[in-house]
């Protein structure tokens, strides 16, 4: 309100210099569009113009007379008072917004202008108010000013949860007398976040209601429900007891409904574009405040509002979870990433890493180092750099091409690979020996991503092998060379002695004994060569029965004691190294005949069996106890014999037998009993 | 006319024995104890060398190598002889056209004898 000096002018007199003059005023009056009312000092009116019956409902007779506490809200008495004595300072009021009362009750907002009326004398006479509706108007600020405050609780906390709690009781006492929103949920039911209500003693009801009322959730009938189906608003401007009738049945229920004091109800969707997101719903329990269209569009503007609000605070939030979820997996990564380059910095084996185009992604200190860089970084950055320092080559010094090095081919089409590889500095001449092997690094979908490639140093045990293999060569060169001569001179002697039986005999023992010899020389020598895997088999095809046939036609030569029987022979091609094979044949057959020295008999059996070919070796002597058949197969073990003596021999035959029959994929077993004879089988894949 | 074998190792007793058994079977034998023969063969080509493997150190694979070399042995048969068990694989890539074992069996040796020396 804005209060300036009174300044009507002393020309009034109370009394109009003519009737002409009073009948234009009173007309003037009687149009104006204001409401006009003109008050005694004691309050009562005594004018009243047509704007005022339309405004206030009451007609002239009505109101003229009364005291102008008739228009009053009863709620503010002291209104009155504090005109009055601005009045009586002599003060106008102008801009002045308050609220009346109107017949029917209802309170509505006006501006007034208030005057004094002062006579002739200067007194104050009474007061003149101009009072204009400014329903519309202090709507249309009130809802700003609404929107506004909505605006600013429904930002000012990402917890939308609470900000729609505070707003359902903004909503209180001033746009409604009940207020309560509902939220959808990951259901699609509306579920009832908040009630609002001046008195909290009511909202604790109102809540306990709640939980009485069990609504179907899906039912049409629902209200809530089909707002929140549908996004329309729905208007019940006016609520009957028939209706509520209508909706419960149960008259505990209805008692309850009462309660609530439904007058007048609208609820408006919560929206943020097309997504309904919930509901809220406005109950006025007050005759003198009944919804409007007006109402609802305000109401439906700030269900949008907050629908937007709500929207945004929860894309928000899932924006800022996702970067917290995010950044602890980096944080996971990272810590896993500094633990492995640890491990590949430490390992002293070279660890390689392509990806899916054999192109070099990482490399670790000790394979930079081994091909000659300063640093990892260097060697990612040129690759191939060191291929002209270092020479590659394979254990037969041909040279590898960069292609066939594990990792770079082979593994990326998914297979491990391992090569026995060396490399020979161009400059130094130095030489180095690795071992190298490759595997896919496969993701979890199972797509190749790339390769590892470890490269192991084995220069020392090269070297170990290669001295060891020089000892043998040489041992074995030096262990044959004396009985290379010794052999030749007892030959030469039996010749001379070919008269001399008993010479003869004895000279032919000495031979017989060389060839135990150079056999165990040879053994020995096969001996270290399996422990070091370098015996070399050959593959080829041969028919099983011939060699079996040459070896008991050679070994007959050898025996006059025994005799060596092929009961059965079948035809069945194996694939392997036909003088290995063959030297088993002799080992078992020999033992056959060493090991029943007062037998005279070996029997050879060829069987024909699924996918391979048996050969079984009986012989008639002291046999084999359970014990000792487990060990027989071990280096170096012996047989005894019945006296508890042990054979002569180095005891590997069977050792070396073995090898060679598992390396062809087949299997050496033996049957027996101790004093009764033995059977040695060997079985070997065939075709016919 | 008879033939003419040249053995060469560096075991006395071996060279020895070799020589009276080839002697006993009608050859004529010269030794040597290492490859030096070499610088001199062209002056009395044998019809057969009968060559150890590994000579005091030298390499017995090198040794033939010279020889094939040398137009006036590259055509004499050589027959190495080896402790070494598979040194039969390097003698016949280096030339050799014939391999023994050590120790050898006295006959197998005449028979590879035999075979390979020079047919008149």
């Amino acid at each position: 309100m804005v209060l300036k000096t009174a300044s009507l002018g002393k020309s009034t007199s109370g009394k109009f210099a003519s009737e002409d003059d009073f009948l234009l005023y009173k007309y003037l009056v009687e149009s104006a569009p204001s409401a006009v009312i003109a008050r005694d000092m004691n309050g009562i009116i005594t004018s009243w113009n047509k704007a005022s019956e339309e405004l206030f409902g009451y007609k002239a007779e009505e109101a003229v007379g009364k005291h102008f506490s008739l228009i009053v809200p009863q709620d503010n008495p002291n209104e009155i008072n504090k005109i009055g004595r601005l009045i009586n300072r002599g003060m106008q009021i102008e801009d002045y917004e308050t609220v009346r009362v109107r017949k029917d009750g209802k309170k509505i907002h006006v501006i007034a202008r208030i005057y004094p009326l002062i006579d002739k004398h200067g007194n104050i006479i009474g007061t003149a108010a101009f009072d204009r509706d400014n329903n519309d108007k202090k709507k249309q600020r009130d809802r700003e000013k609404y929107l506004l405050k909505a605006q600013t609780i429904l930002s000012s906390t990402l917890k939308y949860n609470l900000a729609l709690k505070k707003l359902a009781k903004l909503f209180v006492p001033e746009l409604a007398d009940w207020s309560a929103i509902h939220m959808v949920d990951e259901t699609g039911q509306p579920q009832q976040l908040t009630v609002a209500h001046i008195d909290p003693k009511m909202v604790k009801w109102a809540e306990e209601l709640q939980k009485k009322v069990r609504h179907q959730p899906r039912d049409p009938n629902n209200a809530t429900y089909r707002v929140i189906k549908t996004g329309k608003s729905e208007l019940y401007p006016l609520i009957t007891k028939a209706m509520l009738d209508a909706t419960v049945k149960k008259e505990e229920d209805k008692k309850l409904l009462e309660k609530l004091q439904l007058k007048s109800v609208m609820m408006v969707p919560l929206v943020s574009g097309k997504r309904i997101l919930g509901s809220i719903t406005l109950v006025s329990s007050n005759e003198g405040k009944y919804y409007d269209k007006s109402d609802l569009q305000f109401a439906e503007e700030i269900g949008r509002l907050a629908g937007q609000t709500v929207e945004n605070a929860r894309l928000y939030l899932d924006a800022q979870d996702e970067i917290k979820k995010r950044k602890r997996i980096e944080d996971r990564l990272r810590a896993s990433e500094v633990r492995l380059r640890t491990i590949f910095a430490t390992v002293a084996d070279g660890i390689t890493v392509f990806d899916e185009n054999a192109k070099v992604v990482f490399v670790n200190k000790a394979v930079a180092e081994a091909s000659g860089y300063l640093s990892p970084k260097n060697m990612v950055k040129s690759p191939l750099r060191w291929t002209k320092s270092l020479k590659v080559v394979d254990e037969s010094d041909k040279p590898i091409n960069i292609k066939d090095l594990p990792g770079r081919v082979a593994a990326l089409k998914g297979e491990n690979s391992e090569k026995i590889v060396k490399s020979i500095n161009a400059k130094t001449g130095e030489e180095k020996w690795a071992m190298v092997k490759a595997s896919p690094m496969i993701d979890s979908d199972g797509i190749i991503r790339g390769s590892v490639s470890i490269t192991h140093d084995i220069t020392q045990a090269k070297e170990l092998e290669r001295r060891k293999d020089d000892f043998i060569g040489i041992a074995s060169h030096e262990l044959k060379t004396p009985i290379t001569s010794i052999k030749g001179f007892v030959h030469l002697l039996k010749k001379e002695h070919k008269e001399y039986e008993r010479s003869y005999n004895f000279l032919d023992r000495i031979d017989k004994q060389l060839d135990n010899l150079t056999e165990l020389v040879q053994d020995l020598l096969d001996i270290s060569k399996i422990k070091s895997g370098k015996i070399v088999y050959k593959t080829e095809k041969f028919n099983i029965s011939e060699i079996v046939s040459e070896v008991i036609s050679d070994l007959q030569l050898t025996t006059d004691t025994h005799k060596i029987v092929l009961t059965n022979g079948v035809r069945r091609v194996v694939r392997g190294d036909k003088d290995r094979i063959s030297q088993v044949l002799i080992n078992l057959i020999n033992n056959a005949i060493k090991y029943s020295p007062d037998a005279n008999q070996v029997d050879v059996n060829l069987v024909g069996i699924r996918k391979g070919v048996r050969i079984d070796i009986k012989d008639y002597g002291i046999g084999i106890s359970q014990e000792e058949m487990d060990k027989i197969f071990d280096r170096f073990y012996r047989v005894k014999d019945t006296k508890g003596k042990t054979f002569p021999g180095l005891g590997i035959g069977l050792y070396l037998s073995r090898e060679i029959a598992t390396r062809h994929k087949g299997k050496i077993w033996a049957d027996s009993t101790k004093g009764n004879g033995t059977t040695f089988h060997l079985s070997l894949p065939a075709k016919r | 006319m008879m033939k003419k074998i040249l053995v060469v190792d560096d075991d006395p007793a071996i060279l020895e024995v070799i020589k009276i058994i080839l002697e006993d079977s009608n050859y004529k034998v010269s030794t040597s104890k290492n490859g030096e023969f070499v610088k001199t063969i062209d002056k009395n080509l044998p019809d057969l060398v009968l060559l150890d493997v590994l000579i005091s150190g030298e390499d017995g694979r090198d040794i033939v190598r010279k020889l094939r070399k040398n137009s006036a042995t590259k055509q004499v048969p050589i027959i190495m002889m080896s402790a070494h068990p598979n040194a039969n694989k390097g003698a016949y890539a280096a030339g050799a056209d014939d391999y023994i074992p050590k120790p050898f069996d006295v006959d197998e040796l005449l028979e590879v004898i035999k075979k390979n020396i020079v047919k008149n």
